[in-house]
């Protein structure tokens, strides 16, 4: 009746009353279920190899019990008092299903590694397409093995069930046979599939009861009879779901996605004073974080500690930016240890929040195959050091803008990891810049209406600046330093003095700018001080006063 | 001078045995004079071109020494440190793999227009501002032990370091092989200090700059020249002579008044940007 084993599986399946398994050409269905057996007690954080008895609770009754305690005759279902009565020294734990769900969650983002379709099947059970990630992982068997060593890290017990619907793989993870990946799956489970027992299809219970009166025992026994007397006799809904079971009509899953932010916390069982007695914590909450970002394929610009007291209230919050192209752990640790030095904590805390929301795609770069920059990866980890010890606006780079007064072409670019990703940041960027240093008091400009005018007349001045460039370079000796703000000289029959007389050498050169909001004209001539300094020096001619603007250094 | 360097040979030679017996790591970390003519170690050394032949005459390497610390000793901020170290610092940039350099609490602003056309490649200098010496040291050691900056400028200004600070730096320069320069007041100077290379800077009125080597590797210090940097002072151009009193000889700054007494309300006009054209005005010698 079934066809033989080594027989071509289209063939066989042909010979099956018309009942093919769906099947699609470049990759077949496969299906992983993951039925957690203890995840009751898995959640509650216990291993059910564990040493001592174990169980969990339920309305009284014994829901699920570790190897130990099943060794000794304890089973689910049985009162509490029974399974006390057989072994006194029990240790009895409330069945907690919120506790489940997350745990159930917490695996499912796991799964999401091995496969973009993971779906929670039901509240035990996670159901994974892995038809599509064969080649990725080079072989079935080996995703098989990676899964089965991941839970035995985590210490979750769990039975594997593997066919091309997801409805066959559940009912599979119920048989004993070791799944052999070896052989082609459609063959190896549609044999599998007619020996399961009736009494693990996940379908109406009722509808299970009467099969099992009519004596029907397996999958096998009920194939042979005609669909219409099937449906007769059991229901619409039992024909739909055995249709679903063999991949005769469509059986849609919702896929679980991982969330696009990170957020994990740890609560202590007492409050906190030093930071140092949470080190571990600290490593734990990070490598999630890292094993997150990688998993999603992320890279993290900066995350966030918060502290928090016992009410909930927060006492610190503590953001650490990062700007390298990769995420290691050290460096994550690194740079959490030296924002920690500098906090000073004033109350003592009970829990504490990493989160993440700076989190972006992670973009594969291109080095120069001849002008290699190896140093390029250390540069951005000595930057991130330095920016989160000192502080983001310690840092910076100079750059020449389109402007003409001295202040404003001396552009300020701050090495903030954000600036090197969007320009509207940078933008927003310059136009603080320009609020804090570019002018000062005495120009009084309003930041606004100088930049959406100069924004407005960029073009022009552009080009004003291209004619007008290969004279000034030519011509012009301009000083290294500036100073962040013109300083005001004293005067002396209206001659500048800046420590002692000064002698003008040069000059003048001059600055007209701003005549759309106020006007700034300057003469910028180079003197010399008695000691032979040379200084660059204006005479602002609208407020006629003298102003050191730069030093050649 | 040869009786010197006769017993210093006889001394190092015992050193040297004596090193070796102990460890090799050891006798590469221990200070010499003679150091000059042990061959393995002169093939390691790195040296950039000052761009000045005098100064490189005088030193004995031939020029800045690299992986070590430079202390510049300066009566004042602004006297021309940085055109003294510009040629390198471009030379550094443009024959390095690293090229980043790193100015660390500097007392002004760097001025990009200028340092551009001193070509040095402004995307790679990080500027860093600290509140405190600590911090300042701090950040300077991190530059050096990060094996990717080109050279790492720190100015301490009159802080009186320590000799563990200051051989802190060194060490870590010489870990990294990394041009580290120490901008500090020039009193600090009186201090010693482990430093491979010191020097006392000074302007002098022809705002030419007078250099004092206090102290160079592989050899003996005190050498004294005089520079005259980039832009050359006689070069300027001068006032015109109409607007100068007394003919140029005694330059007196003008004031604008007199500058602008044709038209004293021209600034008011609306105008783009009006620059004096220099080349009209007559020079005078």
């Amino acid at each position: 009746m079934a066809g033989e084993p080594h027989q071509d599986d289209r063939e066989k399946h042909r010979s099956t009353k018309n009942k093919p398994v769906k099947k699609k050409a470049n990759h077949p269905d496969a299906w992983l279920c993951l039925r957690f057996t203890h995840l009751s007690l898995n959640s509650l954080g216990h291993n059910i190899a564990a040493p001592s008895p174990v169980i969990s609770t339920s309305n009284q009754q014994v829901w699920q019990c570790n190897a130990h305690a099943y060794a000794s005759a304890i089973r689910p279902g049985m009162s509490v008092n029974h399974a006390l009565m057989l072994m006194p020294e029990l240790e009895l734990l409330e069945r907690d299903t919120d506790q489940e769900a997350h745990k159930l969650c917490e695996l499912a983002y796991w799964a999401y590694r091995f496969t973009s379709l993971v779906s929670i099947y039901n509240d035990h059970t996670l159901m994974l397409e892995v038809g599509r990630s064969i080649k990725l992982f080079k072989g079935l068997e080996h995703i098989l093995n990676l899964v089965s060593s991941d839970l035995d890290s985590f210490g979750i017990s769990a039975k594997p069930g593997l066919a091309n619907t997801p409805k066959a793989a559940y009912v599979l993870s119920f048989s004993d046979c070791e799944i052999n990946s070896q052989r082609s799956l459609s063959s190896h489970t549609f044999i599998q599939l007619q020996q399961a027992k009736l009494g693990h299809l996940d379908t109406d219970p009722k509808s299970i009861e009467q099969l099992h009166h009519c004596g029907f025992q397996t999958l096998a026994d009920i194939n042979d009879i005609p669909d219409a007397e099937l449906g007769q006799r059991f229901g619409a809904d039992f024909l739909h779901y055995l249709d679903q079971l063999w991949g005769r009509i469509a059986d849609p899953q919702i896929a679980v996605t991982p969330p696009e932010h990170f957020e994990a916390s740890v609560d202590f069982a007492e409050p906190i004073r030093n930071l140092h007695w949470i080190n571990q914590q600290l490593d734990l909450l990070l490598n999630d974080l890292l094993r997150f970002v990688v998993q999603r394929q992320l890279i993290c610009r900066s995350f966030t500690w918060r502290l928090y007291r016992e009410n909930n209230r927060l006492l610190h919050t503590i953001t650490v930016g990062l700007s390298a192209r990769q995420n290691t752990f050290e460096m994550f640790r690194e740079l959490t240890d030296l924002k920690l030095a500098s906090v000073q904590l004033d109350w003592e805390f009970s829990s504490i929040e990493l989160s993440s929301r700076q989190l972006l795609p992670i973009q594969l770069f291109n080095d120069d195959l001849f002008d290699p920059l190896p140093d390029h990866q250390q540069f951005k980890q000595l930057i991130d050091k330095l920016n989160n010890r000192l502080g983001q606006t310690a840092l910076f780079r100079v750059n020449t803008a389109a402007e003409h007064l001295p202040e404003l072409i001396n552009d300020r670019q701050y090495a903030l990891p954000e600036t090197a990703l969007s320009g509207s940041t940078a933008l927003s960027q310059k136009t603080a810049l320009s609020g804090s240093t570019a002018l000062s008091q005495k120009t009084a400009l309003s930041q606004a209406t100088a930049l959406s005018q100069a924004t407005a007349l960029s073009q022009a001045t552009a080009l004003s600046r291209v004619a007008t460039n290969p004279s000034n370079k030519a011509l012009r000796d301009q000083p290294l330093w500036l100073l962040e703000r013109p300083q005001r000289l004293a005067q002396q029959h209206r001659r500048p003095r800046h420590e002692g007389p000064l002698r003008i050498i040069h000059g003048p050169d001059r600055i007209t700018s701003h005549w759309w909001s106020k006007l700034q004209s300057r003469d910028y001539f180079i003197a010399r001080q008695t000691n032979g300094r040379l200084l660059w020096i204006f005479f602002d001619r609208g407020e006629k006063y003298w102003y050191l603007h730069g030093l050649f250094g | 001078m040869t009786n010197v360097d006769v017993n210093a040979d006889v001394n190092t030679d015992g050193i040297e045995e004596f090193l070796q017996q102990q460890d090799k790591a050891l006798a590469s970390k221990v200070w010499r004079g003679k150091q000059k003519n042990h061959p393995a170690q002169g093939a390691q050394r790195k040296v950039l071109a000052t761009g000045y032949n005098t100064l490189d005459k005088l030193l004995h390497d031939g020029g800045w020494p690299l992986a070590t610390t430079t202390e510049l000793g300066l009566s004042q901020a602004g006297i021309g440190e940085l055109r003294l170290l510009t040629p390198a610092l471009r030379e550094l940039q443009s024959n390095s793999w690293q090229r980043n350099i790193i100015w660390i609490a500097p007392p002004f602003l760097p001025f990009a227009p200028a340092l551009e056309k001193e070509q040095i490649d402004i995307r790679q200098l990080t500027i860093v501002q600290t509140n405190c010496i600590q911090d300042t040291l701090w950040a300077a050691e991190q530059a050096l032990l990060a094996e990717c900056c080109a050279a790492v400028m720190t100015w301490t200004g009159s802080y009186n370091l320590s000799t563990r600070e200051l051989r802190r730096l060194q060490l870590a320069a010489e870990k990294t092989n990394t041009w580290n320069i120490v901008l500090r007041h020039s009193d600090c100077l009186q201090q010693s200090s482990t430093a491979g290379l010191r020097l006392h800077i000074k302007a002098n009125s022809f705002s030419q700059l007078d250099l004092h080597i206090l102290k160079q590797p592989h050899g003996w210090g005190e050498q004294r020249c005089t520079l005259s940097l980039q832009p050359h002072y006689e070069n300027w151009q001068r006032l015109p002579a109409n607007l100068l009193p007394n003919n140029n000889r005694i330059q007196d700054p003008v004031l604008p008044e007199q500058v602008n007494n044709l038209s004293n309300t021209d600034h008011l006009q609306a105008s783009v940007t009006v620059l004096s054209s220099l080349a009209a005005l007559r020079t005078v010698h």
